[in-house]
C-alpha cells in the first residue's frame, strides 16, 4: 500500500501529461483547393467581343459586353435525403468583358470528399442588395470599383449587363442593345447543377462553368432586340425578364 | 617681427588649426544625417461624405499628416519643373475644381499638351486607371509622370532630388514624413508617395446642395428634381437623359471609359487622339477616355478632354443629340429627345454638384 501510495503522484503526472497529448493530436480536417472557371461561349463559339458577327435571327450581331454576379455558390452532397452545403463564397463578379471571356476563382481549404453538385444564383441577394457600395471596403465586387454596378434609383446593383450592336439589313440603321437586371425581383434565386466530384489532398480540382449567350436570346423564343434595344430602367422588363429566366438553362457545369 | 617668431606662430596656428579639424569630425554628424531630427508619424484622418467608404490607401504609403504636408508643399513647389516656373498646382488649381480652366493645358515655357487637365477630386476613389486613357494603374506611379514629361515640368529626376537634398527644409520634411535617416534616401519614390497621399486627401466635403438632400437635409428645387429625375433614369413622364450610368453616384463617374460620340470617324482608327486605345492597343478602345467626375463640375470648364465645349450647355446639348456613331459608341449615347426646359432642367442638377468647401478647404491651398 505504501509503495502504491509512492506511485500516485506518477499517475497523475502521467494523466496529465497523457490528457495534453489528446489535444495536441487532434488530426487537422483534410483541405483542398478548388478553382472555378467561368467562360461565355455563343452557340458553339467562344464569345468573342466586338469582332465576331454572329447570325441572330438572320441578323448580324455583335458583343461588347457580358458580366453578372454569382452569389451564394456552395458544394453539395446528398445525405440521407438532405443536402448538406459547404460554402465557397458570398459573392462575386464575374466580368468576361474585361478577362478576355475567362474568369477562374480560386477556393481554398474546402474540406475533403465527395461531393453531388453545386449551387449558386445570378445576382445580389437581397441582404446585400439593400446596401450600397459605400457600405463595402473600395475593392469589394459590390464597393466603390463596381460602381457601374449600382443603379441608385433602383435601390438596386445591376445584376448582370449584356450590351451590343445589331445590324438588322443593309442601309437599316444598326441597333445598339443593352440589357442591364436588376432589382431584388431579377435575382435568380438558387440554381443546382449536380456533378460527381471528388476533393483530395493535393489536386486542385476545377469546375468549368460554360453560359451561352446565345440561348439566352433565344430560348422560349427569340428576343425581339429591334423593340426592346434597353432594359436599363425598371419601367422596360420585357428584355430583362427574357434574359434573367433564361440564365438557368443557359449555363452548364462540369 | 623676425621670421623665426613668424614661423613660430605659423606653426602654432597650424597645430591648433589641426586640433579644431579633430573636434569638428568628433561632434559634428556625419554628413545628411538626419536622425537627430524626431520620427513620429501621426496618422491623417480623411473624412469622408455620406455613401462613401474609407479611402483606398495602399499598405506601404498610409496617409501620415507629415506625408500629405510634404506632398502638399511638392504640389506648389516649382522646384519640380526644370526651370522653377511651374509647379503641378499650375494644371490643378483649387479654384478650377483642381483643373486649369484651360482648353489644353500648357508646360514650361509655354509647351503645349494634348488634353485638358483632370480634376484631382476624389482621386483616391479612381481605382481604374488614371489620366484620360487609364494608362497608369495608381497615384504613386502618376506622380512620377509630369516631372519628366516633355510638354509639363521637363525636369529630370535625378536633377529634382538633388535639389530637394539640398533643399534647406525638405530633408527634415523628408524625415518627418518617411522616417529616412540620411538626405541621401531622399529620392524621387518618396516624393511620389507624399504627393500621392496629398492627392489621396483631396475628398469631397460632402457639402454640395446633392449631398444634404442625400442626407435628408434640404429639399431640391422642382428644377432641379426634374433634373435628378432624368440624370438617374427615374420612372414617369420626362425622358431618359441616361447621364448617371456613366457618372453614377456618389462619386458622379463610374471609373470606366467611353465612346460618348464626340467625334465623326470612319475607322476607330481615325480619331485623332485614340485614348484608351493606345493604352491597350485594342481597336475598340479608340477614342474612348475616362468619365471624369462631375462634381464640381460648374468650376471645371472647358468640358471634355480636349476642353471643346466652353459651356454646360454645350455638353448637355451634345448627349442630347446622340453624338456620332461608331462601331464602339456607347450603347446608351443617343439622341435623348430633351426639350429645353429638360436641358435647363438638367444644368440645374448638375449644378447643386458644386461644394465650394471642399475648393477653398485650407487643408488643399498653396502653403507658400
Amino acid at each position: 500500500m505504501k509503495k502504491l501510495l509512492y506511485l500516485f503522484p506518477f499517475y497523475c503526472l502521467l494523466l496529465a501529461t497523457s490528457c495534453g497529448d489528446d489535444t495536441a493530436v487532434l488530426p487537422e480536417p483534410e483541405v483542398t483547393d478548388l478553382n472555378l472557371t467561368f467562360r461565355a461561349n455563343f452557340g458553339d463559339a467562344d464569345l468573342d467581343f466586338n469582332t465576331t458577327s454572329y447570325d441572330y435571327e438572320g441578323m448580324e450581331m455583335s458583343i461588347s459586353k457580358f458580366d453578372f454576379f454569382i452569389s451564394n455558390v456552395a458544394l453539395y452532397k446528398n445525405v440521407d435525403g438532405n443536402q448538406e452545403q459547404t460554402e465557397l463564397f458570398e459573392i462575386d463578379f464575374i466580368d468576361f468583358t474585361q478577362n478576355n471571356n475567362e474568369v477562374t476563382i480560386l477556393n481554398q481549404d474546402l474540406p475533403v470528399g465527395e461531393y453531388d453538385g453545386i449551387v449558386f444564383s445570378i445576382g445580389v441577394p437581397s441582404d446585400l442588395n439593400s446596401q450600397i457600395p459605400g457600405d463595402f471596403s473600395s475593392t469589394h465586387p459590390l464597393g466603390f470599383s463596381n460602381l457601374s454596378h449600382y443603379w441608385a434609383d433602383w435601390n438596386s446593383y445591376i445584376f448582370s449587363k449584356i450590351e451590343g450592336r445589331l445590324m438588322p439589313a443593309p442601309g437599316q440603321d444598326e441597333v445598339f442593345f443593352s440589357y442591364h437586371t436588376g432589382s431584388d425581383d431579377f435575382f435568380s434565386g438558387a440554381i443546382e447543377k449536380s456533378l460527381s466530384l471528388n476533393l483530395e489532398v493535393g489536386v486542385t480540382k476545377t469546375i468549368n462553368f460554360e453560359i451561352d449567350l446565345q440561348n439566352i436570346f433565344l430560348s422560349g423564343g427569340a428576343l425581339d432586340i429591334q423593340t426592346y434595344p434597353h432594359s436599363h430602367s425598371l419601367s422596360e422588363t420585357t428584355a430583362a425578364t427574357h434574359v434573367v429566366n433564361n440564365y438557368p438553362n443557359s449555363i452548364t457545369v462540369n | 617681427m623676425r621670421i623665426p617668431t613668424l614661423i613660430s606662430i605659423a606653426t602654432l596656428i597650424f597645430i591648433i588649426g589641426c586640433g579644431a579639424d579633430d573636434d569638428v569630425i568628433d561632434f559634428m554628424p556625419p554628413v545628411g544625417d538626419l536622425t537627430d531630427i524626431p520620427y513620429n508619424p501621426m496618422p491623417y484622418n480623411v473624412e469622408v461624405p455620406i455613401q462613401f467608404p474609407p479611402i483606398p490607401v495602399p499598405p506601404n504609403n498610409a496617409l501620415t499628416e507629415a506625408g500629405v504636408s510634404l506632398g502638399r508643399h511638392l504640389f506648389y513647389d516649382p522646384i519640380l519643373s526644370v526651370d522653377s516656373s511651374m509647379a503641378c498646382a499650375a494644371c490643378h488649381l483649387p479654384v478650377g475644381g483642381f483643373t486649369d480652366n484651360q482648353k489644353i493645358s500648357f508646360g514650361v515655357g509655354g509647351a503645349t499638351g494634348t488634353r485638358s487637365s483632370m480634376s484631382l477630386i476624389n482621386s483616391a476613389f479612381y481605382l481604374n486607371g488614371l489620366f484620360w486613357d487609364g494608362r497608369i494603374q495608381s497615384l504613386e506611379e502618376q506622380a512620377l509622370l509630369p516631372v519628366e514629361d516633355d510638354v509639363e515640368l521637363m525636369h529630370q529626376w535625378g536633377d529634382v532630388e538633388i535639389d530637394l537634398q539640398n533643399h534647406d527644409e525638405y530633408p527634415t520634411m523628408f524625415r518627418q514624413a518617411f522616417g529616412i535617416e540620411n538626405v541621401s534616401q531622399i529620392s524621387k519614390e518618396l516624393a511620389a508617395k507624399a504627393l500621392a497621399q496629398f492627392e489621396r486627401s483631396i475628398v469631397s466635403a460632402g457639402n454640395s446642395k446633392y449631398d444634404r438632400v442625400i442626407a435628408l437635409d434640404e429639399f431640391f428645387t422642382d428644377a432641379e428634381q426634374n433634373g435628378f429625375d432624368m440624370f438617374f433614369d427615374a420612372p414617369g413622364d420626362l425622358p431618359d437623359a441616361e447621364c448617371g450610368h456613366c457618372h453614377n453616384a456618389p462619386l458622379f463617374t463610374t471609373n470606366e471609359y467611353f465612346n460618348n460620340g464626340l467625334d465623326a470617324v470612319v475607322s476607330l482608327f481615325d480619331f485623332e487622339d485614340p485614348g484608351l486605345g493606345a493604352v491597350t492597343g485594342n481597336e475598340f478602345d479608340y477614342g474612348k477616355f475616362r468619365a471624369p467626375t462631375l462634381r464640381n463640375i460648374e468650376f471645371t470648364a472647358p468640358y471634355m478632354h480636349d476642353g471643346r465645349f466652353e459651356t454646360l450647355e454645350e455638353v448637355i446639348e451634345h448627349y442630347n443629340s446622340g453624338g456620332h456613331t461608331a462601331d464602339n459608341l456607347d450603347p446608351l449615347i443617343q439622341p435623348l429627345q430633351l426639350t429645353e426646359e429638360n436641358k435647363a432642367d438638367l444644368l440645374a442638377f448638375l449644378l447643386t454638384l458644386s461644394d465650394t468647401t471642399t475648393l477653398q478647404n485650407p487643408a488643399y491651398q498653396n502653403p507658400f
